[in-house]
């Protein structure tokens, strides 16, 4: 089956199907049967969501940084395109908006806020007492200088660890945010999410792992 | 308080809308007794729910909440914690409860892996000796499974095993090639991965579609081509004109009167208004422990242990399947072709219980599900990555930044298969819930409180899946992902409730005096009362309970519809 959108697909799929929508898609009022029956036909939590884009579009793409301030959103700007810049292939963090999800992700993840916020005053103590500047003002040498120290964790040094772990942390939500990104998925292969028939790996794919 | 009554007496009153309750509606309401149906939640249609939404739609890129711990798309409405709605589970290994609060319950969570329980598990106790026999074998639930096989649809191989019967199967999805890898490497091991069985129809079947290979079966399926019950089995039922359902109703308390069930008195949740139903026969399917629950709570002066305990069985023997995970990379793995691979929800083979226990130093066997492949990216996509880059030819660690980063997520993606044993856990009776005398929820009905423990016999079978990953994962030429837990930590077994497969604790039996319900789940103290969950098992072998709760809620909704019409019992 060729790609469709979602709305497409699921009127396609409904043909052929039984009518069972219609049956469930509303129950009778109370007043009308005596019974305190509510009639929800969507869950709560559950799409309502206003931060939710439409079928196909992406969230976030006008978010207001609500977590950082302006000159930490600037310093994870910087640090997430450095951890996945652009490419031949693909664009860098930034345009697949990560630096927004993680603003918007830890208003939620009230568990990572410390290290977050720490993690980035650390970083700027650190930097300035070792590289004479705030991370964001130095030059690309300083700012890999710094990083690698952060960014191989059996390698780090004891007095690094908090940075390493903020690094790490960083690192997590850039992933998240650029793969799972419409950017990220193209670039990695995702090309699911379709309706389509099944019918097992390419042959090319099953010889290429010894399975034929 | 001003309680609301309607006047109308239904037939039956059936409690919880899942897998027990949703069978027991159909049948009922299609042999023509009014039913009606209370269910805690509130209404949901599989239309509504979030098939083939991108991660990108959402902020949260489909990261789970406390009510939905499964993922933000996940069909299922509930968890381990809700508000309002508290317990303990604080004694002995823990227990932890959860419980889907929508319309289907359970059967909107589940990973349809439906395996029929064989002969030797309704007769594990004349096996080995441990648990009880149950008082009904394999040939009295066959033919059930069968028409379940072939009403609801089911996909699977016919492979002969004894204990893990065939049934009638529509063809199963070919396998991904991670999995083909493994099936390979492990065939050669002596470990047979043979394909799922799991209730996603692959032909259409009774107007339904057939599956469209978008993998999501969690989170609901708008074509009905999965098996939930308000999306297979609550439509021809409310067809029929005879079921009414009442959502967020909480059961409070079974009426009785003159020695009789009389009726179920309930709280409106949106008003927290007492309200009641008029019923000839009420049948209890609100899940395991809420089941126990509900009967406790139901107190008179004729039944002061509560409803239908005069034997006092009622809460206890609660069991769990084990649990134990294992995740391994695999080089070979790495560097795979983009092509859609998205298959059914859930693994397209798994492992049955291919041992003999005389041979080992454990009485119960364990099935093994496997997962990996290439899945669409969404909240905690390869995290961690420095736990897993480092295995790359060349490197001395893991971590880093930058182009040979971006280059490694590509190039690891898919490369990770794990394994996931789930083994029988044996029924003691001194593994129980019971009403928790400190303890209400938020509508004043007395609430539950746990005490499990595991023994030996789940902590060596856990012991043997730690073996078995181990040996699957480095002899295909793998790396374990994380060390295997000893045995001061239990072996890394679940916390009990955590592979969310509670049964058990209103069981069934021929003996008045050590069970609550007969054969046909229906209370020995109280004839017109049923139980149609998962609370009758007598065993709960390693096998996902969804398809024998069908089996056996088709079975004894029969025999009810059957003795109402002989006359006496409606």
């Amino acid at each position: 089956m060729s790609k469709m959108n979602r709305r497409e697909a699921l009127k396609t799929m409904a043909l052929g199907t039984l009518g069972a929508g219609a049956l469930l898609t509303g129950c009778k009022s109370g007043e009308e049967t005596g019974h305190a029956a509510h009639v929800h036909t969507r869950l709560p939590g559950k799409i309502e969501d206003p931060l939710r884009a439409s079928p196909g579009g992406e969230a976030l793409r006008n978010w207001k940084r609500q977590f950082f301030d302006e000159h930490e959103f600037e310093t994870i700007r910087q640090l997430v395109n450095h951890i996945i810049p652009a490419d031949e292939k693909s664009g860098s963090a930034e345009d697949a908006n990560v630096p927004n999800f993680i603003d918007f992700i830890m208003t939620e993840n009230k568990q990572d806020q410390t290290l977050m916020r720490g993690g980035l005053k650390w970083l700027d103590l650190t930097c300035t007492e070792d590289y004479g500047d705030l991370f964001t003002n130095l030059p690309k040498e300083s700012q890999f200088a710094m990083m690698d120290r952060l960014a191989w964790p059996e390698k780090a040094v004891p007095e690094d660890k908090p940075g390493e772990r903020f690094f790490n942390l960083v690192r997590n939500y850039t992933s998240t945010g650029f793969w799972s990104s419409k950017i990220g998925m193209q670039d990695i292969g995702y090309i699911g999410n379709v309706p389509y028939y099944w019918e097992g790996p390419p042959e090319s794919e099953l010889k290429r792992l010894g399975l034929t | 308080m001003n309680i609301k009554s309607s006047s109308e007496v239904y037939d039956v009153c059936i409690i919880g809308s899942g897998a027990g309750g949703g069978m027991a509606a159909k049948v009922c309401a299609e042999a023509g007794a009014k039913v009606v149906m209370l269910e805690a939640g509130p209404w949901f249609a599989s239309e509504s729910a979030d098939m083939l939404a991108w991660s990108y739609e959402s902020p949260r890129r489909g990261r789970g909440s406390k009510e939905r711990p499964f993922g933000e798309f996940d069909a299922c409405y509930g968890g381990w914690d809700i508000e309002g709605e508290p317990y303990r589970g604080d004694s002995g290994d823990g227990f932890s409860w959860f419980r889907a609060r929508m319309l289907g319950g359970r059967t909107n969570h589940w990973g349809r892996i439906s395996l029929r329980f064989g002969p030797d598990d309704f007769k594990g106790k004349s096996k080995d000796g441990h648990g009880d026999d149950w008082p009904i074998s394999y040939a009295d639930v066959k033919p059930y499974y069968d028409r379940i096989d072939q009403e609801i649809g089911i996909f699977g191989s016919n492979e002969g095993y004894y204990n893990e019967p065939d049934g009638y199967f529509m063809p199963p999805p070919t396998p991904r090639a991670h999995e083909r890898f493994i099936q390979k490497g492990a065939t050669k091991l002596g470990i047979p991965f043979i394909p799922s069985r799991l209730s996603i129809i692959t032909k259409p079947l009774n107007g339904r579609a057939a599956c469209h290979y978008c993998g999501q079966c969690n989170r609901s399926c708008a074509t009905h081509s999965n098996f939930s019950t308000p999306s297979v089995l609550l439509p021809p039922a409310l067809a029929t004109g005879n079921l009414q359902i009442v959502t967020d109703a909480m059961a409070r308390e079974i009426l009785v009167k003159d020695g009789k069930v009389s009726g179920v008195a309930y709280i409106d949740k949106t008003t927290r208004q007492e309200r009641e139903v008029k019923a000839k026969a009420v049948v209890v399917a609100a899940s395991a422990c809420e089941s126990a629950r509900l009967l406790l709570n139901s107190k008179s002066a004729d039944h002061p242990n509560g409803l239908a305990n005069s034997s006092g069985v009622i809460g206890k023997y609660l069991m769990d399947t084990t649990g134990y995970s294992m995740g391994g990379f695999f080089p070979q793995l790495m560097d795979q072709a983009s092509y859609n691979s998205d298959g059914v929800g859930g693994a397209h083979l798994y492992v049955p219980w291919w041992l003999d226990n005389k041979k080992l130093d454990f009485p119960r066997g364990y099935h093994i599900e496997m997962w990996g492949g290439r899945g669409m990216p969404s909240y905690g996509f390869m995290s961690d990555i420095h736990r897993l880059n480092r295995f790359i030819e060349g490197r001395s660690t893991g971590g880093g930044y930058g182009r040979q980063l971006k280059d490694d997520y590509r190039r690891l993606y898919g490369s990770t298969v794990g394994f996931s044993g789930r083994g029988e856990g044996i029924a003691y009776e001194t593994n129980y819930c019971e009403i928790d005398p400190n303890g209400v929820d938020e509508f004043g009905i007395p609430t539950l409180r746990f005490h499990y423990e595991w023994s030996d016999e789940e902590y060596n079978q856990v012991k043997h899946m730690q073996e078995t990953f181990n040996t699957l994962i480095t002899e295909l030429g793998g790396i374990p992902m994380w060390d295997a837990p000893g045995k001061e930590q239990g072996y890394g077994i679940t916390k009990p409730g955590q592979i969310i497969h509670e049964t058990g604790t209103v069981r069934m039996g021929s003996d008045p005096s050590k069970s609550a319900v007969n054969n046909y789940g229906q209370a020995h103290d109280v004839p017109n009362l049923f139980v149609m969950d998962g609370a009758t098992f007598v065993s709960q072998p390693h096998k996902n309970p969804t398809w024998t709760i069908l089996a056996l809620a088709l079975r004894n909704s029969e025999y009810l519809m059957d003795q109402s019409r002989k006359g006496g019992l409606l």
